[in-house]
Parts: C-alpha cells; structure tokens; sequence
C-alpha cells in the first residue's frame, strides 16, 4: 500500500480515539477541553513501558489505559462541582499542566549506552517497540485500525445498552436524570475515567507509530479539533466522530490543493456547521431516520401505523 | 395507613418563604389534590418532597422513612416519580426510549442489567414498556422523537414515563396543562383508570373539574401556607378558598 496512504489512515485511527473519548463526553453534555492530556499521557506513559521498561507494547496497552483511566477519574472527582464553561477551563488547565509538566520533567537512564527517557521540551524518543519487533508501517496501521473497530464496537453496544442512555440522559437533562434515580456525579466520574482511557489508547499508538513524542504534540490545538471531530460529524452515532476525523485528516490533509488551507477550511467548517447543523451531520434526528429507513426496508411490511416523524 | 407524612415543612428563597410550615398527610392508595393561586408554593412542594430542594425546616416521611434532604436519585429510589409542569422529556429520544430511560435505574438493577443488550429480564422490561405504551394510548407513536409529539401527548408520556418507576408515590404537575376540555377528559380518564389503581398519587391542578374528578382528598396552598383540606366538594365551598382563590367565580364551582 502506499506510504503516503498508510500514514494517514493511522492517523485517521490514532485520532478518532481521541474524538470518540471527547465524543463521550459531550454525550454527557460536558464539553472538555482537556482531552489531550490524556492522549498525552497516553504517549509518555506507554512510551516509558516499553522504551525504559522494555516491555511489549501490548503490555502497555492495558497499563496505560488504567493509568489514563485513573488520572482522568481523579480530574473527574475534582471537577464533580464544575458544570458548563467552568468545567471546560478546569479541564483545559489540567493539559496545560500535564504538559507544561512534561516540558519541565527529566528522566533519564543508560539503556544500551543510549540515554532514554522524557526529557523535557525534547520529548520522549527511541520509542522502537515496532522497529524492534519488525513490524512495518502497513502492519501497525492494521494493528491500529483493527483495535480502533474493536473500539468503535464497543461503543455501539454501549449505545445501545442502558448505559449509553443514562449518558444521554445526563447529556440532555441533568435534572430529569437525577429524577430518575441516576446518580448523575457517579456517571460523570465514570465517563471522565473511560473517556481518559480511550484517549490514552490514541497516545499510545501516536508514541509507537513516530517514535517520538514532543510535550508540543499534545497542546490545546489537538483538544479543540478532538471537540469539533464529534461537532462536525455529528452526536447522533459513534460514527459522527470518526466521520469528522476522516473529513479533516483524510480530505483536508490528504488532499494536496487544500493543504496550505486546512485551518481556514477546518474552522470554516466548524462555524457553518455550528450554525446549520448545531449537534454535527449525523445528529440524533437524522440518525433516527435512517434508522427508520433501514428499519421498515428489513421488515417487510412496514409497521402500518408508524408515525411519520419527518411529517411533523 | 399514611404513605407520606409531611410535618411543618418551610422552605426559604432569601428572605420568601415559599412554603410556610405546611403538614399534609396522604393516605395509601389516595388520589390527592394540590391546588392554589400562581405562586402559592405547589411547584415548590413537589420539588422539595422529590429532593431537588432540601427543606429549610420540617420533616418528610415516606412510607416511615425520613427522606427530607436526600438527593433526588436517592428519593426516587425510595418509590417516588414525578411529572413536570414544564415537561421534561429527551426531545432526541424516542416514545419507548424515553419511558425506556425511567427503568434504568429502578431498584434492584444490576451492573449487568445496565450494560445488557438483550435477555430474557431485558425482554421482559421491553415488553413492559410496550404494555405501559399500549394502556397509555402511545403504541402507535413507539417510534416517533418525542419532540415530534403534540402536547396532549407529551403530558400522557410524561405520566407514562413516571408509572415506569412502579412508584409507590406518584407526583403530577398539572397533566392537564395548557390542554383543551376534551383532551383534559381524556387525561382524567388516563389517570382513574391507568395512573391510580394500584397507587397513591398527588396531582396538582387549576381545573376544577379536573379535581372534583379524580380527587378523593384536596389540600389549598396560599402564599406557601395551607388554608384548607379536604374532599374537593368541602375545599372547593370554603369561604377562605373561595375568597383567595376563586374570588368572583365562585359560583362557577
């Protein structure tokens, strides 16, 4: 396959974990600008299993995403008071602080007469799990793209399990939910933690993939796009925000008569779209016809008496 | 036997006193009226008995238990479902999925239960949605949004969605608001013959009828205060009543 090709699908991949995990949280009805700091922690973190450790990068996986779950729930917790723009300002200056961390953090010991480690603005390098390992740029963006399906799986059997509504519930109606007997700060706590965890899986393949990680790769750029991929491809499915990510990296940054333009072109996106199609293009309404439009086309005849909604 | 006992219960807003040392006490299995002027503290009841305001001083108690204070998760738990005069419903959701969403968290749920997608107790709960969507006059709509829905609707789900709670208290915020004379019968009707066997239900109301209808017993809130109770026929013929709250109309009761 070409090259050009295979790094961007990993790309595609690598980043949709982190729109899914900011995707999760706006289902919750928060808006977290801070999701990079857990695809950061993602990348140092794994980084540091099997670059310092020498551990297989399947180790690191299930290690990593505990750590990122952990931190997360931590933020979770602190922020339970937080609500709206307070709670999106908490989170954004925790990744600042995670990676202003990194930028001030020096860690480093002898392996093989080499020095490796985090090493402040110098990022983390010699991440060489794959090289190592003989596994080639086509073979890792499979093993990307097959965990990111796995991902994508599970989100979809949430959704449709009585999980996935009681994080819609929260999303569209805290007090609704609370009257309901959800413990809506449980929810949130646990939506923190697993949204970390998807977003560290993201870093993980990022660090394995480039081999080195810079505290840079993680600023407040990367949280605002993780935001606008759900907003853009819409809230409706977990389909909505891989959609965002493949329009912005596979067309915009794929395709070379765009690419000078692809901030202009991206937030010009996002603004039309907040305007015309405020929960993004598969938002839960035209998620709910197609549904229906699949549905009365497998089960022949259609329910006689569905109401039409596209009608009122 | 008393399900809810609510003693010298006040609720302060700053310096309003919204409720004002109210005691009212409903029977098991009683249709209980709430009536009162605008701002006379209904609304206000509800959403401290529910647990969405803590009290400022008195005591709540359902079924024995203390439950003034607690969160409205926690009270809701405790067999108390409530409908909103402003309606509360997830407009992206639909019919079943929005009466669907009052089971997730009913006692005696488990982690499993919440994170299944199918089943033979899964089947079960669906099918009782689809049962409680049939006796409610709803089948029909299972699969429109609920925004899509005209008012009359929306109300009947709302009360619907409640019932999905198999509360032991039901709580009803004007069901019959904004609706016209016909579709206010049909609600009465929905709420003798599907919402009240079986339970105890508070229902505040500013159609007389309404009240005099399916109450059996009525208290009358003025300025947070209780000023008279009783069966609809003895509150609605108070003196008091009728000076406060039907001024010149009185007639028309």
């Amino acid at each position: 396959m070409d090259e050009h090709l295979v790094s961007i699908l990993t790309n595609i991949g690598g980043f949709t974990f982190i729109a899914l995990s900011a995707y999760l949280l706006l289902l919750t009805g928060e808006i977290s600008f801070g999701q990079q700091a857990f695809f950061g922690i993602g990348a140092y973190f794994s980084g540091i299993v099997t670059a310092m450790w020498g551990l297989s990068m399947w180790a690191a996986i299930p290690l990593t995403m505990l750590a990122a779950a952990f931190s997360a729930g931590l933020v979770g917790i602190i922020t339970i008071r937080l609500r709206g723009l307070y709670f999106s300002i908490a989170t954004l200056a925790f990744a600042e602080m995670v990676r202003l961390a990194l930028v001030g953090t020096t860690w480093q010991v002898k392996i093989d007469g080499e020095m490796i480690g985090p090493n402040g603005s110098e990022g983390l390098g010699n991440i060489r799990w794959a090289l190592d390992n003989n596994i080639e740029a086509n073979d890792f963006m499979w093993i990307v793209l097959i965990t990111l399906a796995i991902v994508m799986g599970l989100f979809f059997l949430m959704e449709r399990s009585r999980l996935g509504s009681i994080f819609r519930t929260i999303g569209a109606d805290r007090l609704l939910a609370e009257t309901q007997g959800i413990n809506v700060t449980a929810y949130k706590v646990a939506a923190t933690a697993l949204a970390g965890a998807i977003a560290s899986l993201g870093g993980i393949f990022y660090a394995h993939a480039q081999t080195h990680v810079y505290p840079e790769n993680f600023d407040v750029m990367l949280g605002v796009h993780s935001l606008a991929y759900g907003l853009i491809g819409g809230l409706g499915t977990a389909l909505g925000p891989l959609l965002g990510v493949i329009l912005d990296i596979g067309f915009l940054e794929a395709v070379e008569w765009v690419q000078g333009y692809r901030m202009i072109a991206f937030g010009g996106l996002v603004a039309v779209l907040l305007i015309f199609m405020p929960r993004g293009i598969l938002d839960e309404r035209r998620v709910h016809r197609l549904r229906m439009a699949f549905r009365t086309r497998k089960t022949e005849p259609p329910p006689a008496k569905t109401h039409d909604p596209a009608a009122s | 036997m008393t399900l809810l006992q609510v003693d010298g219960l006040t609720r302060r807003f700053g310096a309003l006193e919204a409720l004002a040392d109210v005691s009212i006490a409903v029977n098991e299995g009683e249709v209980f009226g709430l009536i009162g002027p605008n701002g006379s503290g209904k609304t206000t009841f509800f959403n401290v008995v529910t647990g969405i305001y803590p009290p400022s001083l008195g005591r709540i108690s359902l079924g024995g238990l203390d439950i003034g204070g607690m969160p409205p998760h926690r009270v809701s738990k405790h067999g108390l479902a409530r409908t909103f005069q402003n309606l509360r419903l997830v407009p992206q959701m639909n019919v079943f999925d929005n009466i669907w969403l009052a089971q997730h968290q009913r006692p005696g749920m488990s982690l499993l239960d919440i994170l299944a997608i199918g089943g033979r107790r899964e089947r079960s709960r669906r099918h009782e949605v689809d049962t409680l969507l049939e006796k409610c006059g709803l089948a029909d709509m299972r699969q429109s949004l609920a925004s899509d829905l005209p008012l009359p609707d929306q109300r009947r789900l709302e009360i619907a969605r409640a019932m999905a709670r198999n509360p032991r208290l039901l709580l009803l915020d004007e069901p019959a608001g904004g609706m016209t004379p016909l579709e206010t019968q049909d609600v009465a009707r929905m709420i003798r013959e599907v919402a009240a066997p079986g339970r105890t239900l508070i229902v505040i109301e500013h159609k007389m009828d309404l009240i005099s209808d399916i109450c059996d017993r009525a208290a009358v809130l003025h300025f947070g205060a209780k000023i008279a109770e009783g069966t609809p026929a003895e509150v609605l013929s108070d003196p008091q009543v009728l000076d406060v709250y039907l001024g010149k109309q009185a007639d028309h009761a």
